[in-house]
């Protein structure tokens, strides 16, 4: 197994030098907390595009920081962990928060979250994910999940005076405080038979005919799969899904996962990596029961988040699929397929975010009708977002969708492949449903299109990944063969 | 010079260049809210002089082609994702050349066609055309199995546009069904195409051809591969999809997706069941033989019952497709020969067969066979045009139908007789429905027929229905223009049976 043995590779960095590890966590807290001030005495009138302005100032530096500092190692005493990989979540998930930043820009008057507390969550929450993906021990690993988790309670009751908002909160945070109870407990279980908190500790002792060590495991990973929100802990999606603004949706929808899925492959790997066929059976249930439930759940769906919802349990269960396996290929297969689903997330919630009827924001699927007639290309790019996501080649859902199940059967698990691709067929029933509801039918009242510059960008960045990803395919193989974990 | 220049990757991007040249073309509005006529003629000839160019090159391309060859030829290889060892790789044997012809061929008649007939949406229609017409180019000059999916693929997504879009009533059905169906087939093959690139390190196939794979091995990735070309032939019973794509779809649409869709299955047969997987083909040839026999009897008597002429045309597609996976799995030359010039010569008159329906139903706007007739006093040279296409589809002697269904019975006849009888006897039925269409259309007394406005074919459909006679009559006497293409291949094909 190439996972062994990695751990001893890293460099303990001693004392301060250890800060230099943590640079982009210390300067977004830093600013953010300047930022604050700043806003309290300076930003009456502009608060919010103020504070937005300057939190995309901050996580542009941030990306550059985790981007260009030269740094591996093991800091603070063991808690803290740089590796390439990490970087690679660090920087995936600054990706996935300079474009909330973006879609929020100019969208919070419409979507009811015009408070400046909007930015300094977001970048809290930031700050508590990058922290996660380097956590190297189970105190910083459960104290960065709070961080990152309570900020998005707050921001999904932001739209304090909408009922489904409150409810979406309230619903998140009992289920979300729940999880994090289970993580907890699962933590406590381990440090009880291991005698560590510390994953260098736990990694190196035998761990397979421990029942509480498999115990508490088994209770971290529940409440890991309520985060990622993998069936069967999936039921608060659709609700928050389609109770939060959109620009929040699409933050749940993608930083908070990414990170979790970072720091999960990071136990998996590494700290449990001596119980492997004890977890793949766990992944395998988590796997197939997501897929199944994203597919067959999200047919029925009239509202258009809670479909995205329900296909983003599906995608959920495809990069479990990576997982399944424990090998560099699933690796791989994860690392590319996140880039591929962040970006066509990113154009989808851009092109929802941009549509209005009735000077509101578009929210059923029926919405969408004769979209086509008053807005071709718009609707031309939800298209091809469409087909992408459903897999269908040329475009790039279709290499996600390739990279992954190559993994499973490279390691032989060809009936969850082989069910894998039956469920992806279904969940094109419904992608193409959208694709109807544009193109083949008419409808009376037309749909406003109030793009700005910021969503234009995403609709064409996104555009572009996902048209030309074959393209691209070489460089992002240069790029992640090459990151180590 | 020339001789050095990525010829086939022009060939198959051609069409997407076109295609972008359209899409800049600027569609103005007059104050009724139309697209100016003069923005739409630019769009058409665009498309027009693309595709006919693109056919031009597929002539030059038949032309410097060496018959007695036995190595790909207009190679081209670039590396793409080393890590997984794929390879862009495209290149032409005498099995491709035929059918990107066909392909080249059908697409300015499919434009052409639908000159008048497409009202709305015209500059996606054509648009869709051209990519469509790319992605099967690309797919027939595929030589790694990666990039033979992506393109085997990417034609459903031009296709549903053009049946959902412009089709008919229940257009919504029709194109999901078609959509799900051959996406449900392929995907299995998705995985065995995976399995073959994990076990073997590439999917080139040049390389994969030389791996050995085990009995079992085999006997599975068979069926993952059958599944997906099962559906586009399509073989009895997973042919459902294809008479509601048929009826819905536009004249154009069911034209390329008679003539050229339906084709890739029968090919993907040739290119990759037979030559890597021999002895799995010949275990499930009797299973095969009867799955076609089926097809034959069938749908022959399912085409004998139906009112819509467009279904009863879709229904004998799926007859004639039974011949040609008869001839396919064979494993003699006869067979092979009869069935890839079945395809060929099929491809012409089920084209045509549509194009000659989509002509009536612009004038009298129905495709119900009681409704119609008599049209030999109201459209002569109409009527003459029919009698050719019909004759053709019955496989009279003369015509192209025919070379194909005697070399399917004579290379079925070495194998195994019953199977020769069976279809043999059949091919009475595909004369009794065919003939009977005929008459009825021809000659039958029409209830309504005053209600139409008829006049004969204008000079436009008359340039598209000429090359079409000429080509089934052509072929008819000179089966050697196919054939000559095909004795390389179906020769190196036979030799891994050996």
């Amino acid at each position: 197994m190439f996972t062994q043995n990695i751990i001893n590779n890293y460099l303990q960095i001693p004392g301060i030098d250890g800060m230099l590890l943590a640079m982009p966590e210390i300067f977004i807290f830093c600013s953010t907390l300047i930022l604050m001030i700043l806003d309290i005495f300076f930003f009456k009138e502009k608060s919010f595009k103020n504070t937005n302005k300057f939190g995309i100032f901050i996580i542009i530096i941030a990306f550059f920081l985790a981007l260009l500092l030269p740094s591996t190692g093991i800091a603070f005493n063991g808690l803290y962990f740089v590796s390439e990989l990490s970087t690679f979540f660090k920087l995936i998930i600054l990706l996935s928060i300079f474009f909330v930043f973006l879609l929020s820009h100019n969208k919070a008057d419409i979507e009811g979250i015009k408070f400046s507390e909007f930015n300094f969550l977001l970048l809290l929450s930031t700050c508590g994910m990058l922290i996660l993906v380097s956590s190297n021990s189970f105190l910083t690993f459960f104290l960065a999940l709070e961080l990152q988790a309570l900020p998005i309670y707050v921001m999904c009751a932001l739209k304090k005076n909408d009922i489904k908002s409150a409810e979406a909160s309230l619903k998140y945070f009992l289920l979300g405080a729940l999880s994090s109870g289970f993580i907890l407990f699962g933590i406590s279980l381990i440090y009880g038979f291991v005698g560590s908190i510390s994953f260098e500790q736990v990694s190196n002792i035998s761990l397979k005919e421990n029942m509480g060590i498999n115990f508490g495991l088994i209770l971290i990973l529940a409440g890991v799969a309520f985060k990622i929100s993998s069936a069967p802990f999936h039921m608060w999606a659709p609700d928050v899904y389609e109770g939060t603004p959109s620009p929040i949706t699409f933050f749940i929808a993608t930083a908070p996962k990414i990170s979790i899925l970072g720091i999960l492959i990071y136990l998996i790997y590494r700290v449990f990596s001596g119980i492997h066929d004890n977890l793949s059976d766990l992944i395998i249930v988590l796997s197939l029961s997501s897929m199944l439930v994203g597919s067959i759940g999200a047919i029925v769906q009239k509202n258009l988040k809670r479909l995205i919802a329900y296909s983003s349990i599906a995608h959920m269960g495809f990069i479990l699929v990576g997982m399944v396996a424990f090998s560099e290929k699933g690796l791989h297969a994860i690392m590319y397929y996140l880039i591929i689903y962040l970006f066509l997330l990113t154009g989808v919630f851009a092109i929802i975010l941009s549509l209005q009827k009735d000077d509101k924001p578009i929210e059923l699927i029926s919405d969408l009708k004769g979209l086509y007639n008053d807005h071709p290309f718009i609707s031309i790019c939800l298209l091809i977002f469409m087909f992408s996501l459903a897999g269908i080649p040329p475009l790039s859902g279709f290499f996600g969708k390739w990279l992954v199940f190559f993994s499973a059967i490279d390691s032989g698990f060809y009936i969850l492949a082989i069910l894998g691709v039956l469920f992806s067929v279904i969940s094109a029933f419904y992608y193409l449903k959208i694709i109807r509801v544009m193109f083949f039918e008419n409808s009376d009242t037309p749909l406003i299109i109030d793009g700005n510059r910021e969503i234009r960008f995403l609709i064409n960045l996104s555009l572009f990944v996902s048209v030309l990803f074959f393209a691209l395919f070489p460089i992002f193989d240069y790029m992640i063969l090459n990151t180590k974990i | 010079m020339i001789e050095n220049w990525p010829i086939l990757s022009i060939l198959i991007f051609l069409p997407i260049f076109g295609a972008l040249l359209i899409l800049l073309i600027p569609s103005k509005i007059d104050q009724e809210g139309k697209i100016l006529k003069n923005s739409i003629t630019n769009i058409k000839l665009v498309s027009l002089w693309t595709s006919i160019m693109t056919f031009l090159m597929t002539l030059l391309l038949s032309l410097k082609f060496n018959y007695t060859e036995k190595q790909y030829q207009f190679l081209e290889f670039y590396e793409w994702v080393p890590s997984l060892g794929i390879v862009y790789r495209v290149g032409l044997d005498g099995l491709s050349l035929p059918f990107i012809l066909l392909t080249a061929f059908l697409v300015p008649i499919c434009i052409l066609c639908s000159w008048n007939t497409i009202q709305h949406k015209i500059k996606e229609f054509m648009i869709s055309f051209l990519i469509l017409e790319a992605f099967i180019i690309g797919m027939f000059s595929a030589l790694d199995i990666v990039v033979f999916y992506i393109f085997f693929e990417a034609v459903l997504i031009p296709m549903f546009l053009i049946i959902g879009i412009w089709g008919g009533v229940e257009r919504i059905y029709a194109s999901f069904k078609f959509f799900l169906y051959t996406l449900l087939g392929s995907v299995l093959m998705l995985i065995a195409i995976i399995y073959i690139i994990d076990t073997t390190g590439t999917s080139d196939l040049i390389q994969v051809l030389d791996y050995d794979f085990s009995k079992t091995e085999q006997l599975l990735l068979f069926l993952g591969f059958f599944f997906s070309f099962a559906v586009k032939v399509p073989m009895w019973p997973f042919h459902t999809w294809l008479p509601d794509a048929h009826v819905q779809a536009p004249t154009a649409g069911s034209i390329i997706l008679a003539g050229i869709l339906l084709k890739m299955g029968g090919y993907g047969f040739l290119r990759f069941s037979l030559p890597l997987f021999p002895d799995a083909s010949l275990f499930y040839q009797p299973y095969i033989f009867f799955l076609s026999c089926v097809a034959i009897v069938y749908t022959s008597f399912v085409a004998f019952a139906q009112q819509d002429i467009k279904k009863l045309i879709a229904y004998s597609s799926v007859a004639h497709m039974g011949f040609v996976t008869i001839g396919i799995f064979c494993f003699n030359t006869q067979g092979l020969d009869g069935a890839v010039f079945q395809m060929v010569s099929h491809g012409i008159i089920s084209g045509a067969l549509f194009l000659a329906i989509g002509v009536i139903y612009e004038r009298t706007h129905t495709r119900d066979i009681n409704k119609l007739g008599d049209f030999a006093t109201t459209m002569p040279k109409y009527s003459v045009f029919l009698m050719f296409f019909t004759l053709g589809s019955v496989g009279l002697p003369g015509t192209s139908g025919f070379i194909g269904e005697v070399l399917v019975l004579i290379g079925s006849w070495k194998v195994n007789p019953l199977v020769a009888i069976i279809s043999g006897l059949s091919l009475i039925l595909g004369a009794i429905y065919m003939l009977r269409f005929y008459r009825k259309i021809s000659f039958g007394i029409s209830e309504n027929q005053d209600k139409y406005e008829i006049h004969d074919v204008n000079i436009r459909e008359f340039m598209i229905l000429i090359p079409l006679v000429m080509f089934i009559i052509l072929f008819g006497i000179f089966p050697n223009i196919v054939l000559n293409f095909l004795k390389v291949p179906h020769f190196l094909v036979l030799e891994t049976f050996k």
